[in-house]
């Protein structure tokens, strides 16, 4: 019986390993080996000899003004712009949730951005937000002083563009993640006469926990992606504040500087494999956990 | 399995495919030494094939390469190049990926303003061959030929990576009459100190004028920043010590050249100006300007030695032209390099491109002042003298321009975003909006970063 | 009590209008700024946006940003659409591209998905967690690597340099495994327990179960690949095999008003598909997140 139940694992173990085969074997050839091709320069001596140096490379870039302060900044950015997306989001889908079937042509609004192509996003960007734009015209009439969009402020502007394009598919995976807390819970909670406060304190922030996590993720993975805007908007060199890893890579690549170019991607992956590794990993134990 | 194998070939590939052909430059030392000193004997140049893979962007490039390839045909019959004209984005692009990927062109004729933005940096990548043992290899191509104080700004850590194909000077051109009136003599013109207490003596005692002029008192205010990048770049600043990584602008130096732009000061000079003077002016041709003494020194930076078009005007009108090149702060002249030829060291037909680079750089193309040469500067010596004297005053004058062309000692490839940070950073100082130390640290703290990117 | 939740619904649902226009207005504005004339647009906004130099007396200072046309123009559409039939070449040309990749993708991750959601294997978590890591390296890292294993598998110049690896990322993975997983086992078991393989079982059970997960796929991957600009720029080496992203990411400023008739072109397709797709969409989404 044993025996049989053992092998019924590993024949299910053989399918499900076959399953995910093609999408491996794609992903090997056009993610892992290009990765690995990357890591391997980023151990080289230069492009034109594959001289094994160690982490010499490493040691030069880590100790680069420029990386430590894009460093500092990506960190910046990251820690600004995940609890706002997250808040922001959370929020709005708490309000459309009191009455989902009322509201529910918001929901489309709230994912319009999406469609919207890079170039036209960046077109309406900068008519806001340049020094003669919209923005700095409406404070002007209001008495207020210009601001510089481009420059010292130019974080704010990167913040609102990264929220303006996410914030709605969050939502939408929110209000998911609401619907999937099984109402009988807040109707116990009404009886014992809890407030609305401890109503989400206690049963809808828990419940959704492992749902933020998936989110979490994919609002880095945007993240990543919302910087393309930034080279477009603010060039390769913007103002020191949003000087970030994404422009320490890009500009090494458009100087050529491939080896540079591999090691800040190199260690940007270790930070992420660190950080998303700890996430799966708590979400594996959530899962372990219902079983 | 296949991906294992695969990441196993591409992994050894993407070396092999990138070797140098030559061994000997691994015993060369890689610190400062002069490249003279090293021994190239061991060196052949690299094997025939029958192609040549040339691309081209929307740039100049094409007018060049176009007149290049009718001349390397006829030298080399048997070799066929193929040319890939390209939209400037992708060209850039394309260069971009398939350098570093060990692909792409067998020579690049870039530029440091649109597609190497920082041919320094890049030379830093090493993605280019050592062009000194092909020199050394090839008797009929000498490097004493070309002006040394351009071709030198290629040499990186001893390695000759790019080499300078034309070039920009700061040429100044006005009367020995003017001069004469104004007490300025010939040596004046020859020391950077000197020449700016004459502009700003100019200055002192010609309220509502400029001490140099392109005609831009009829510009709109952000064309007369082109001035001033012209006047920062030809004064000779050096920025930074791009082998070490070190920033090495030196206070003084920038002290002395803003204030020398300050000079300048067009806001100061249009306020003594009549609103009848302006429109006058507005209807003068450009070249009158020496002729009707509305500035000291008419500027040509951004033409050729083919275009001296006041110098023709000051000498027909019956005064004795003076033209010169502008003073840079270590005594000889400065130039900006804007053509540069490279071989990538992931070519296929290197021989082909060498011998193509030796096209670019022969008397034909150099010396072509009609198309190729007509807003740029030839690098090689004797074309120099040749466009200049083919302007029909091959006098004395002629010849001290042609002379103090060839004796230009420093020579950049100015990066854009260079310009950008000290516009941004010493404008305000400029303008008496800010003290000179703050923008000064300002300045300095972004050349840092950016310099150790 | 009845009264106040009636002013609370008001309130909620003005601050839903006020999030509604902000997300809106960039949509409104391309759409309405596309019948504006070539003039129009010159005046208003000539300063901030345009390249060009010469032009210099025409340019006024301010820019005069409205949202209604003063003097609506089809000529924009007239241009893009009649007087330059390239732009409608490459609109199918890229369609098709799209099409490929998405056909390709969604298939991979169907598979994919199935296998990391409803199997177990040594190594599977393993596997995963890379997937996602990698799935959020940034484009400059990949280009010199990716260009490497293409040339060597003799693509570079062919489309397939541009589908397979488009068909081969892990995002779809990554978002069928979520769906996948919200999928009941005992769904499964009924199927198997009536003699369906695992393919049956994958094809009549698990995506009609999730197909609303699947259009999320389809749409977003759509998206992206919509947008895509590098890879063809550099990958394809030939001007007449480029996709419409790469001709709208050239036009830039130099000619606005077919700059916005061209993001409209772009936003089309993507909008029709979202509004076909959308009710799919909207649970597809939070299908990901209930896992």
């Amino acid at each position: 019986m044993k025996q049989h139940h053992l092998s019924l694992r590993t024949k299910d173990a053989v399918t499900g390993f076959l399953f995910t085969l093609p999408a491996l074997v794609g992903l090997g050839m056009f993610f892992v080996v290009p990765f690995g091709i990357t890591l391997k320069m980023s151990l080289s001596e230069s492009m034109g000899s594959s001289k094994f140096v160690g982490f010499k490379n490493y040691q030069d870039v880590l100790k680069s003004a420029a990386f430590k302060l894009a460093a500092k900044n990506t960190f910046k950015f990251f820690g600004v712009a995940l609890p706002c997306i997250l808040i922001l989001s959370l929020l709005i889908a708490l309000l459309l949730f009191r009455n989902l079937k009322k509201y529910d042509i918001f929901r489309t609004f709230f994912v319009f951005p999406l469609v919207l192509p890079v170039s036209s996003v960046v077109l309406f960007f900068q008519i806001v937000f340049s020094d003669l734009g919209v923005v700095n015209g409406v404070l002007e009439h209001l008495g207020m002083h210009a601001a510089d969009w481009t420059g010292e402020q130019a974080f704010w502007v990167l913040l609102i563009l990264y929220l303006w394009k996410n914030t709605g598919y969050n939502v939408v995976l929110f209000l998911a993640a609401l619907n999937s807390v099984p109402p009988d819970l807040y109707e116990a909670a009404s009886l014992d006469g809890a407030g609305w406060w401890k109503k989400l304190t206690r049963i809808t922030l828990p419940m959704i926990a492992p749902h933020t996590r998936f989110i979490l993720v994919i609002s880095i993975v945007n993240l990543f992606k919302s910087f393309r805007e930034a080279y477009i908007l603010f060039g390769d060199h913007p103002d020191q504040s949003i000087y970030m890893i994404q422009h320490f890579m890009n500009n090494n690549f458009i100087n050529l500087n491939y080896i540079r170019l591999s090691v800040g991607a190199a260690l940007v992956f270790l930070v992420i494999f660190v950080l998303v590794g700890l996430l799966l990993s708590l979400r594996d134990k959530d899962e372990g956990g219902h079983e | 399995m296949l991906t294992l194998g695969l990441l196993l070939s591409a992994l050894a590939g993407c070396g092999s495919s990138t070797e140098m052909p030559d061994s000997s430059t691994d015993g060369m030392p890689d610190t400062s030494t002069p490249e003279t000193d090293t021994d190239y004997s061991g060196f052949e140049l690299p094997e025939e094939t029958d192609t040549l893979v040339l691309y081209s962007g929307n740039w100049t490039q094409s007018d060049i390469y176009q007149k290049a390839i009718p001349i390397f045909k006829n030298l080399y019959p048997d070799v066929e190049i193929e040319l890939k004209n390209m939209g400037d984005e992708e060209y850039v692009n394309t260069l971009r990926t398939e350098i570093p990927a060990g692909k792409g062109p067998d020579m690049v004729l870039g530029t440091s303003f649109y597609d190497l933005r920082d041919v320094y940096k890049t030379m830093e990548a090493r993605v280019f061959d050592d062009l000194n043992p092909y020199i050394a290899a090839d008797a009929d191509f000498s490097l004493d030929d070309y002006i040394k104080g351009i071709m030198d700004a290629g040499v990186f850590k001893g390695e000759r990576l790019v080499l300078p194909f034309s070039h920009r000077p700061m040429i100044l051109t006005t009367s020995a009459e003017l001069l004469a009136e104004e007490e300025i003599t010939a040596e004046d013109l020859t020391d950077f100190d000197r020449f700016v207490a004459v502009c700003e003596h100019y200055r002192g005692t010609h309220p509502g004028k400029y001490f140099m002029d392109e005609g831009l008192n009829r510009l709109p205010e952000d064309q007369q920043l082109t001035l001033f990048r012209e006047l920062f770049l030809y004064s000779g600043i050096q920025f930074f010590d791009y082998e070490n990584r070190t920033v090495v602008l030196n206070r003084e130096e920038l002290k002395k050249v803003c204030d020398f732009i300050q000079l300048y000061d067009p806001a100061a000079v249009e306020s003594e100006r009549t609103a009848e003077e302006k429109k006058k002016l507005k209807s003068l041709g450009t070249w009158d300007l020496i002729l009707k003494r509305k500035c000291l020194f008419y500027s040509t930076q951004s033409a050729g030695l083919s275009l001296m078009m006041t110098r023709y005007t000051v000498a027909k009108k019956g005064e004795t032209p003076v033209t010169v090149v502008m003073p840079d702060i270590s005594g000889a002249g400065c130039t900006e390099i804007n053509f540069f030829i490279a071989i990538p060291k992931g070519a296929k037909n290197k021989l082909n491109a060498w011998r193509f680079l030796k096209v670019l750089m022969s008397d034909e193309i150099q010396g072509d002042s009609e198309k190729v040469m007509s807003i740029y500067s030839p690098v090689l010596i004797r074309a120099t003298k040749e466009i200049i004297e083919a302007q029909g005053y091959p006098d004395e004058e002629m010849d001290a321009l042609a002379q103090s062309l060839n004796a230009i000692d420093r020579a950049y490839m100015f990066p854009p975003i260079q310009w950008i940070y000290l516009r941004d950073h010493m404008m305000p100082y400029l303008t008496g909006e800010r003290d000179f130390d703050a923008c000064y640290k300002d300045l300095s703290r972004e050349l840092e970063l950016y310099i150790d990117e | 009590m009845a009264k106040r939740k009636k002013t609370g619904d008001i309130v909620t649902l003005v601050v839903l209008i006020l999030m509604s226009v902000v997300v809106i207005l960039p949509v409104l504005f391309m759409v309405t700024h596309s019948f504006m004339s070539g003039n129009e647009l010159t005046a208003s906004y000539g300063k901030i946006l345009s390249s060009s130099k010469d032009d210099e007396d025409d340019t006024p200072i301010e820019i005069d940003a409205h949202l209604i046309p003063r003097e609506p123009s089809l000529k924009g559409y007239w241009d893009v659409f009649l007087a330059t039939p390239d732009y409608l070449g490459k609109f199918w040309l890229s369609l098709g591209l799209c099409a490929a990749i998405t056909a390709g993708q969604t298939l991979l991750a169907c598979l994919g998905g199935y296998g990391f959601a409803k199997f177990k294997y040594p190594g599977k978590n393993l596997l995963f967690a890379l997937m996602v890591l990698l799935m959020m390296l940034p484009l400059q890292v990949t280009l010199v690597p990716n260009y490497i294993v293409l040339d060597k598998l003799n693509m570079i110049g062919s489309y397939s340099a541009i589908i397979l690896p488009g068909i081969c990322s892990a995002f779809g993975v990554f978002l069928l495994t979520q769906t996948f997983q919200s999928i009941p086992d005992s769904v499964l078991e009924a199927a198997r327990l009536d003699g369906a393989n695992q393919f049956k079982t994958l094809l009549l059970v698990v995506i009609p179960q999730a197909k609303a997960g699947i259009a999320s796929l389809v749409i977003l991957n759509f998206i992206d690949t919509w947008n895509m600009v590098e890879q063809p720029l550099v990958f394809l080496k030939d001007r007449l095999k480029y996709p419409l992203s790469i001709f709208l990411s050239q036009i830039k400023n130099a000619d606005l008003s077919r700059a916005f008739v061209c993001g409209i072109l772009a936003m089309l397709p993507v909008l029709l598909l979202f509004l076909h797709f959308k009710d799919a969409l909207m649970t597809g989404i939070e299908n990901s997140a209930l896992k």
